[in-house]
């Protein structure tokens, strides 16, 4: 925790995620310039931007594999400098583009992941089957991971993610690349985790994924969190009625100096 | 920039410029590899030239045929990778094809460019020689680079029937993995048999590289070594050879190019074992070490690249028979299972294609380190026990505990130096990387660890008493040194982690 900053202010037993003052410089580039973040248990929390708008590099820090410059997090009331291990315990992270050993099976591949965190082989043998049945996966177990589709790797990812039942999703983009069936079937799957009580924080660049799936959305430019709220406050905030999230994130990012992506 | 020449300059600069970016990498570390470069040029250069001006006498003809033999698979390998480097990974294949360019020129550049790139290949040990024998022995061995530059273009001839045959029948992948291993192997064997003089007493060797001259050429084997030393009639055969091949691949390829790259996309995955019941392991040892151990011998292209290098290793005790007998497989047990230990850990630590996933995991990086060592040394001391078998089969019991311990020993300490730094890269791109100067001091250390230790092993089997003294101190000091090795890289590791 950054002794220069306050504490947090949220209520921890509350908060599936919290971040507050969070930093990060590449250089002589700002990615994330004090982030304030605060997601509640049990919600689905879309976080747009315009490219390099420090998406990428805030989900990083939360997932422990960047160090923050400044500020602290707190997953579930755990501080993630302070206590690594139990911070990262409910945590799952998929990246944009997800990262599997291509020479593995996808049983083999899920058996590593589990031992990773801990998870005996009587509750992970059949929560791997049941996860690859899920994402119509389980025909494939007998081919190598580098085989697969794009698609197929990324639900491969997912089941990465899910198979020792975290309590918090963050998903980078994960519907990159997906053909309909695919990113429908994604949709679902994280739809369910919600509903039962899991907490998913996603980046993505369609909007009607955030528009239609998220409860909460934030919007992030050069670094900072500009806007925040739900589609109705969202709409109220850029003074927009009945516009849609395209129209309210290009008016939010062009007024806080940030062009939004080419189209 | 129409006629056929222009458009196959054109598409070679471009090749060439490419494969110049791809050798030098950054600005830095352009700098820094070509200054150990030059250095092992002029080094060797110390080296080959006083030998050459004091030897006086030509080599006998047989040894310089296996010579030309050796640098011309080693141009075969160097081919083959750049057949499938160009023609199936750069991908450019289907924009160059649809441009107005004649298919002709794209096959003569990249042909131009594979047979310049394996000319090249062989340069930094070759060249040293060449210039050792003009100097030292006779400026008839001048035409030995024209026979260097033929032999290129013949590789590159040959690299690229041999690929794109491999590509039809076994689509991209298993035909690059089989064409290195066939210029590998054919490369360490010619290295094997040019070692094998060493087996044979001094009073002997001019009858046996008499005889084998004999049978080179009889089987045609000396046409390289003859042009190479300035007959004419041999150069210009050679020369017509050379030629004709490449008119030849350049002719009748065309075709076989484009259904290849086509095939490209099309080649067939790995092959599939029927599902059977997968058995689950609990723990996280156990897992990283199953799992790390299947990424290594699943990948048989990285192995096909590390494991002849050992062969290079038994052949340089092959002078130590005559006086050792078996009791050679000690220190060759140790150097060989070392090795293999430290290679796999650097397969193992710097292939790591999962790193995040392993640092934003609820465990600590030192059990994943260990659990890298374990799986690298698993193999190793299989091969190491090969030896320790060999020993014992042949009443050297004892021996063959020592053997095995301090293989045990020696090959923890390279794996636990090369796991130290996990530096994690595309595992098709580790060797490339490690030749461009990826490799840090730690895996000199290892070498020199495992030449401490073979000699000590040595020394520590020899008959006389103050020898094998001499090697149990020996012994002693590796042991210290992998202790040390053990303590300094943890604190080095530990000091990186907080930072």
């Amino acid at each position: 925790m950054d002794p220069a900053l306050p504490p947090p202010t949220g209520e921890p037993s509350r908060l599936a995620l919290e971040c507050w003052g969070l930093r990060k410089r590449f250089a002589s580039v700002t990615a994330v310039d004090g982030l304030e973040l605060r997601v509640p248990r049990g919600q689905f929390y879309a976080f747009l931007g315009p490219n390099g708008a420090g998406k990428t590099t805030a989900l990083r820090m939360i997932a422990g594999l960047l160090r923050p410059d400044g500020g602290g997090i707190l997953i579930n009331g755990v501080d993630l400098a302070d206590n690594p291990t139990e911070a990262k315990r409910p945590l799952a992270y998929v990246p944009d583009d997800p990262v599997l050993y291509g020479k593995l099976r996808p049983l083999e591949h899920l058996e590593f992941v589990a031992a990773l965190w801990q998870l005996p082989a009587r509750e992970a043998q059949p929560r791997a089957e049941e996860l690859l049945q899920t994402l119509g996966l389980w025909d494939k177990r007998s081919d190598y991971i580098e085989s697969f589709s794009r698609g197929m790797k990324q639900k491969m990812a997912l089941a990465s993610a899910l198979i020792h039942r975290p309590s918090l999703m963050l998903l980078d983009e994960p519907l990159t690349g997906l053909d309909a069936a695919a990113a429908r079937q994604v949709k679902d799957l994280l739809t369910d985790f919600v509903r039962q009580g899991g907490t998913v924080v996603l980046t993505t660049h369609i909007l009607e994924v955030a528009e239609r799936m998220a409860e909460r959305i934030g919007i992030i430019s050069a670094g900072r969190l500009v806007a925040e709220g739900t589609l109705e406050e969202l709409r109220q905030r850029a003074g927009e009625t009945g516009g849609t999230l395209e129209d309210i994130f290009l008016r939010v990012t062009r007024s806080s100096g940030q062009e939004p992506p080419v189209p | 920039m129409t006629t056929l020449g222009g458009q196959v300059w054109l598409i070679l600069r471009n090749d060439l410029r490419l494969f110049w970016r791809g050798l030098s990498g950054g600005k830095l570390r352009w700098l820094g590899s070509n200054g150990i470069v030059i250095a092992l040029f002029l080094g060797a250069h110390l080296v080959t030239l006083p030998l050459f001006y004091f030897l006086h006498q030509a080599p006998p003809l047989a040894y310089e045929s296996l010579v030309w033999g050796f640098f011309s698979f080693a141009m075969l390998g160097a081919a083959a990778n750049q057949v499938v480097a160009i023609v199936f990974e750069r991908a450019d294949f289907d924009f160059l094809l649809s441009s107005p360019v004649s298919p002709q020129a794209i096959l003569w550049a990249r042909l131009a460019a594979i047979a310049t790139t394996s000319f090249l290949s062989v340069g930094l040990f070759l060249m040293p020689i060449i210039d050792g024998a003009v100097i030292g022995l006779s400026p008839r061995y001048l035409a030995a680079f024209v026979v260097w530059a033929l032999l290129a273009l013949l590789a590159g001839s040959v690299g690229f029937w041999i690929t794109l045959v491999l590509v039809r029948w076994l689509g991209v992948r298993r035909a690059r993995t089989i064409a290195q291993v066939i210029a590998a192997l054919l490369g360490a064997s010619v290295f094997v048999v040019m070692q094998l003089q060493n087996g044979v007493p001094m009073g002997e060797r001019a009858a046996f590289w008499a005889k084998a001259g004999r049978i080179c050429s009889a089987l045609g084997f000396s046409l390289s070594a003859r042009a190479g030393r300035g007959e004419v009639s041999a150069l210009a055969i050679l020369a017509a050879v050379a030629a004709g091949f490449s008119v030849l691949t350049g002719r009748q390829l065309a075709r076989l190019l484009v259904t290849g790259v086509q095939g490209a996309d099309e080649s067939q995955g790995p092959r599939t074992r029927p599902a059977g019941r997968h058995r689950w392991t609990s723990g996280l040892l156990r897992a990283a070490f199953r799992k790390d151990l299947r990424l290594i011998v699943r990948d048989p292209l990285l192995l096909a690249q590390i494991l002849p290098s050992l062969l290079y290793i038994a052949p340089a005790l092959l002078p130590f028979w005559r006086d050792m007998q078996w009791r050679t497989l000690a220190p060759l047990g140790l150097a060989l299972s070392s090795q293999l230990a430290l290679s796999l850990a650097v397969v193992s630590a710097w292939g790591e294609e999962c790193w995040d996933l392993i640092r934003m995991s609820p465990v600590p990086e030192t059990s994943i380190r260990g659990a890298k060592v374990a799986a690298a040394m698993a193999p190793a001391l299989a091969l190491a026990g090969l030896c320790c078998v060999g020993l014992a089969v042949t009443g050297h019991p004892g021996l063959a505990v020592l053997t095995l311990l301090m293989s045990a020993a020696c090959g923890s300490g390279c794996a636990r130096l090369a796991v130290a730094e996990v530096r994690p890269t595309p595992r098709r791109d580790i060797l490339r990387r490690g030749s461009r100067g990826g490799r840090s001091w730690r895996m000199y250390v290892g070498m020199f660890l495992t030449l401490l230790g073979s000699l000590g092993l040595g020394l520590a089997s020899a008959e006389s008493l103050p020898a094998r003294l001499i090697g149990v101190l020996v012994l002693g000091v590796m042991l210290l040194a992998v202790a040390a090795c053990f303590v300094l890289v943890e604190f080095n590791a530990a000091n990186f982690e907080r930072t």
